[in-house]
């Protein structure tokens, strides 16, 4: 990631963290309270254990405090696991609301592929989860738990809190140091690394040419030898990295060493300087037990460290999407009382390539206007400035003044539900009668009720395409669109469609026909196949 | 099918090097042991120290924890790079198996598997089976080996005090393993299912965007989106409330398990059964052991995840009945074909009736969707037949498809990961470097490739060198070129998609050479750049 991309992307965690800043401090609370009870539960078990042993003699009036201290602490447990979680779910909630919104809005000039922006919405999205409900909760324990560890410490015996308190400091700058090494490393292997990642993918993916061409045997190997490159290169890594985690235990166990020697021999009355010299076996194992929970906390944090790296990754991700209306052009598109569509000079290219070139169609209401370019020809792009989903880069566009346009897609979208829910998605009051006839004209012979799968399962090609027809016939517009109306289509529904959409011209009506079929060019009062220059002689 | 059963396939792959699973789980008791013992021993020390009941050299118990200190450091440090290099080399093992099985597979499956959705999901379960061994098995084997140890270190002081362990850690074990496992399996698969609902209906709504936007009903459309994420995040928030749930109880339990073993232990040391500081070793090795515990509820999670991805990739393992590959065939003159009520296995078309003659350039004309690349593909004898036959005949002799040696430019550049000669030789293994340059020549790539700084060992595809959509094209059909030498029948489908009329007119002069005394098919929606008249098929 470069060095903007993660500029951009720590934004977004910081916009995001602020917006749920609430959440953050009920969990960090909540946590809190859970690691002081711990602390207290694990105090409660010590004292017991030492005072039976001093009086030789169980001391049963601790067991109830004890077990009370154990019970609260398991609240406490759920209550900060609920909170964190709950934080975590909003985070992920909050990017996918934010993704929806801006789906709705205009797309960039040159928007990724529709499956990547898609994907957004799951794996990025939950990959801010364990940041939100692990990571972040987790950044304020390491520092709050350890500090009221150090200050029971240090009452109970200034000289066991020392040794707790360098080894502290130390762990976090051996960790970084180490850190960065791994990360020098990775940087010489991640060229390689990212050729052999893809390589199985790669393979899998043209596996059938490779069997065309007989080389399936030789890719075989190819992969049996990226593993081993690619492992030899990750252990190298990871030999660093885990040195890093290394430093922290090891710090964390001779601490413990440490303390449970220099609490012994202080016991035994061989040091006599200082706290040394008043220790007892109350102090004494109470420190030993609570010098493991001092450095818990940091481990969890290391543990988590991922849920960071994973985050910045998504976040690069999800800010690029919500960043790029800002670089989209002016709006040149007028919605204009007049009847008619009108486009002048209107260009529109990705990367100096022009799909839409000084193009200028005028089309009266009334009239009808096809399309019929060949494929790449821009008909896609000039759809979706039509419907305001990209703006032109040049020129102006004017369409009728309308609450909508009515478009039959090519492949129409249907919502999982009965083809009633269906229609009524583009008109909400329109009574069963009027869907009834609205199916009729446009040939479709199923009752209302019949219900749709998710993409369409339970109606056929032929079928779906005449449930579009459908709402063209029962919410028509000043604007109406058509997108390969017949195409895949055979020829009784093909001459049911042409018969509806010329049922449907009418004064201060412009339809727009995107078609290969000569059938269909019949129909035309201007006929265009180039979407460059503007349109000469196309008039029949 | 069992679970077992699901893992089999995977399992091998571990089994192939036992000493390499053994050393790694071996580092990994030993670490869990060291760190029972370090806090076992300390309590026991200063506990001695304080009542000074047993007499014992007082510098040797301060050696021995220093000793588990360096020890537990040293084994965790070595067990986690065993363990990786273990799961990296299982990897490998797997992702080879699995090439394996696929290319035992029918060309139908295989192209569902190229689409982008289905090769990630191929590659996430890939994924999710890693954790197979690290974070299932082995800490559910250690935890019960564990369990089973300090037990028995117990039972040394007093049987009492092993069989609570024992009791509560099978406890533990087996409601995870026979009751929870299963449960969580199952929310996992849904987990899955809605989180593949949500993608497509993301999908749905950026492919109709244009269509929701005209008749202004995408915010509907997209609260339907909503609504989808709304029941997974429901769903998963379940899930992990279940596990964190189940993660505070184990601590619980362990906690009071600790409690109990104090209160026992402590007992019998009064009675004079055993010394107090081993009373207090006891407790304290309790409670190192409670962190192996917890982690079981995690266990049960992965579980079900990763045997959910074994039972997904279980179908590509297994091998089909279907030839595999195109054997090396000899050219046996140019084959001419009857198509006889052709319909694609998988697409619902019209039947294809047409001959193609021997020797011949024939164009294959139709618009985009009606059918070429399937008949193509049917023609290369990769895609079964719904209906009718193709009849060949090769030098008056009746052949089956399958004989017949075949050179294929498909639509899709499958430009491979590698370099461009590996990309080339594909075409012809034996192709010498000027042979290389000869064919680059022919379509116009050699001043191309030239001007790289590694020329013919440039890297190309992910994570290499990309080449623009026409450039790839060039290349897909420098390949086939070569191949072509000995083939009898060529199929080009679309050969000139994404290159210039120019260049391709230029390129075809050059190309047609090479077909002279071949059975050729050219798919293409446009007419071809030539002036030699090709017999057209229509569809």
């Amino acid at each position: 990631m470069n060095q903007q991309a993660q500029a951009g992307a720590k934004q977004y965690l910081a916009a995001l963290t602020q917006q749920l800043r609430g959440l953050l401090r009920q969990a960090r609370f909540a946590g809190a309270l859970h690691g002081a009870l711990q602390v207290a539960s694990i105090i409660a078990l010590a004292v017991w254990v030492s005072l039976s042993v001093e009086h030789a003699e169980i001391q049963w009036v601790w067991l109830p405090v004890i077990v009370i201290l154990l019970g609260l602490r398991w609240l406490a447990a759920n209550w900060a696991s609920a909170t964190a979680h709950k934080l975590g779910s909003a985070a992920q909630q909050a990017a996918r609301a934010q993704l929806l919104k801006r789906w709705a809005e205009v797309d960039p000039v040159r928007p990724q592929v529709s499956t990547e922006r898609a994907n957004l919405m799951v794996e990025p999205s939950e990959q801010l989860f364990g940041y939100f409900a692990r990571f972040l909760p987790q950044l304020s324990h390491a520092l709050v738990i350890p500090l009221l560890i150090l200050v029971v410490v240090a009452w109970l015996d200034w000289i066991a809190a020392l040794f707790l308190l360098f080894a502290a400091p130390i762990i976090p700058i051996f960790m970084a140091l180490v850190g960065m090494g791994a990360a020098r490393l990775n940087e010489r292997h991640i060229h390689t690394t990212q050729r052999l990642a893809g390589l199985f993918v790669d393979r899998v993916r043209y596996l059938t040419n490779l069997k065309l061409f007989g080389a399936e045997t030789r890719a075989l190997s190819d992969i049996e030898e990226a593993g081993d490159v690619m492992r030899r290169s990750n252990m190298a890594t990871l030999k660093i990295a885990f040195l890093s985690s290394a430093v922290l235990e090891f710090f964390a166990a001779v601490a413990i060493a440490a303390v449970a020697i220099y609490v012994g021999f202080s016991l035994l009355g061989y040091f006599t300087f200082g706290p040394a010299a008043s220790m007892n076996f109350v102090s004494g194992l109470t420190i030993l037990l609570l010098a493991p929970e001092f450095f818990q906390p940091l481990r969890n944090l290391s543990a988590h460290y991922h849920d960071r790296a994973a985050a910045l990754a998504a976040a690069g991700l999800l800010q690029v999407e919500q960043q790029a209306l800002k670089a989209g052009p002016e709006a040149k598109v007028k919605r204009d009382a007049d009847s008619g569509l009108h486009l002048t000079q209107v260009s529109f290219g990705y990367r100096q390539k022009p799909v839409i070139a000084d193009f200028s169609w005028p089309l009266q209401g009334g009239q009808i206007g096809v399309l019929n370019g060949p494929s790449g020809s821009g008909k896609t792009t000039l759809l979706k400035l039509l419907t305001g989903q990209l703006l032109p880069q040049h020129g102006c566009i004017s369409i009728p003044n309308s609450s909508h346009i009515a478009y039959m897609a090519q492949e129409p979208y249907v919502l999982a539900g009965s083809i009633a829910d269906n229609l009524r998605l583009v008109r909400q009051d329109a009574s069963n009668q009027t869907l009834q006839q609205a199916l009729s004209s446009a040939g479709l012979d199923k009752p209302l009720d019949t219900m749709i799968g998710e993409q369409g399962q339970g109606l056929s090609g032929g079928e779906l395409r005449r449930l579009a027809l459908a709402r063209m016939v029962l919410h028509p517009s000043p604007l109406m669109i058509f997108d390969e109306p017949t195409a895949g289509l055979d020829a009784a529904t093909s001459q049911t469609v042409l018969r509806a959409i010329n049922e449907l011209r009418a004064p201060g009506r412009v339809i727009v026909i995107c078609s290969h079929d000569p059938a269909v060019w019949q129909l035309a009062d201007s006929l265009v196949s180039t979407l460059k220059g503007p349109v000469e002689g196309a008039h029949i | 099918m069992s679970s077992w059963r699901l893992l089999t396939p995977w399992l091998c792959a571990l089994q192939r090097q036992p000493w390499r699973t053994a050393l790694g789980f071996g580092l990994m008791l030993a670490t869990a042991l060291f760190g029972i013992g370090l806090l076992g021993l300390s309590g026991w020390f200063i506990t001695a120290t304080a009542v000074f009941v047993v007499a014992f050299d007082i510098f040797m118990p301060g050696a021995g924890i220093r000793a588990f200190a360096i020890l537990r450091t040293v084994a965790r440090y070595a067990e986690r790079l065993a363990n990786h290099d273990a799961i990296l080399r299982v990897q490998q093992q797997w992702r080879v198996n699995l090439f394996a099985g696929l290319t035992r597979q029918p060309t139908s499956t295989l192209e569902k598997v190229r689409v982008a959705h289905t090769l990630q999901r191929l590659t996430q379960d890939l994924q999710a089976l890693d954790d197979l061994y690290i974070r299932v098995l082995a800490p559910f084997v250690m935890s019960a080996l564990l369990t089973l140890l300090l037990g028995a270190g117990l039972y040394l002081l007093a049987p009492q005090l092993a069989w609570l362990v024992w009791a509560l850690g099978a406890v533990l074990l087996s409601v995870h393993a026979s009751v929870l496992a299963p449960r969580l399996r199952q929310r996992a698969a849904t987990e899955l299912a809605y989180s593949e609902a949500l993608r497509q209906q993301a999908l749905d709504l950026m492919q109709s965007k244009a269509e929701l936007l005209a008749w202004q009903v995408f915010t509907q459309a997209s609260a339907q989106v909503a609504a989808s994420a709304d029941q997974l995040d429901k769903h998963q928030a379940q899930l992990r409330q279940r596990l964190w749930r189940l993660q505070h109880i184990v601590e619980l339990l362990g906690m009071l398990g600790v409690v109990a073993v104090f209160a026992m232990a402590l007992t019998f040391a009064l009675q004079g059964s055993f010394s107090l500081p081993l009373a207090v070793l006891a407790g304290l090795a309790m409670l190192a052991m409670i962190e192996n515990w917890t982690l079981l509820p995690q266990v049960s999670l992965l579980w079900g995840r990763v045997t959910g991805a074994a039972e997904r990739l279980q179908p590509l393992l297994i091998a089909s009945q279907q030839p595999t590959s195109l054997p090396a065939l000899k050219r046996a003159g140019a084959p001419a074909l009857k198509l006889v009520d052709v319909v694609p296995a998988g697409r619902q078309l019209p039947p294809v009736s047409a001959t193609i003659e021997a020797g011949c350039l024939h164009w294959l004309q139709a618009k985009s969707g009606a059918g070429k690349s399937s008949l193509l593909w049917c023609l290369s004898g990769q895609l079964p037949l719904a209906q009718g036959r193709i009849e060949v005949t090769q030098q008056q002799q009746t052949q089956p498809l399958q004989q017949v040696a075949v050179s294929f430019l498909t639509q899709h550049n499958a430009v491979i990961s590698q370099t461009i000669a590996a990309n080339l030789r594909m075409g012809d293994p034996k192709a010498t470097d000027d042979a290389l340059w000869a064919v680059l020549e022919q379509v116009e790539l050699a001043d191309d490739v030239e001007a790289l700084a590694e020329q013919l060992d440039t890297w190309v595809g992910d994570g290499g060198v990309g080449l623009s959509g026409g450039q790839a094209r060039r290349l897909m059909l420098a390949r086939v070129l070569l191949h072509a030498a000995n083939s009898d029948l060529i199929l080009l489908d679309e050969p000139f998609n994404g290159v210039g009329d120019a260049q391709a007119r230029r390129i075809w002069a050059r190309v047609l050479p090479v077909l002279q005394a071949k059975t050729t098919i050219v798919a293409s929606h446009t007419a071809l750049p030539t002036e030699a008249l090709p017999r057209r098929i229509q569809l």
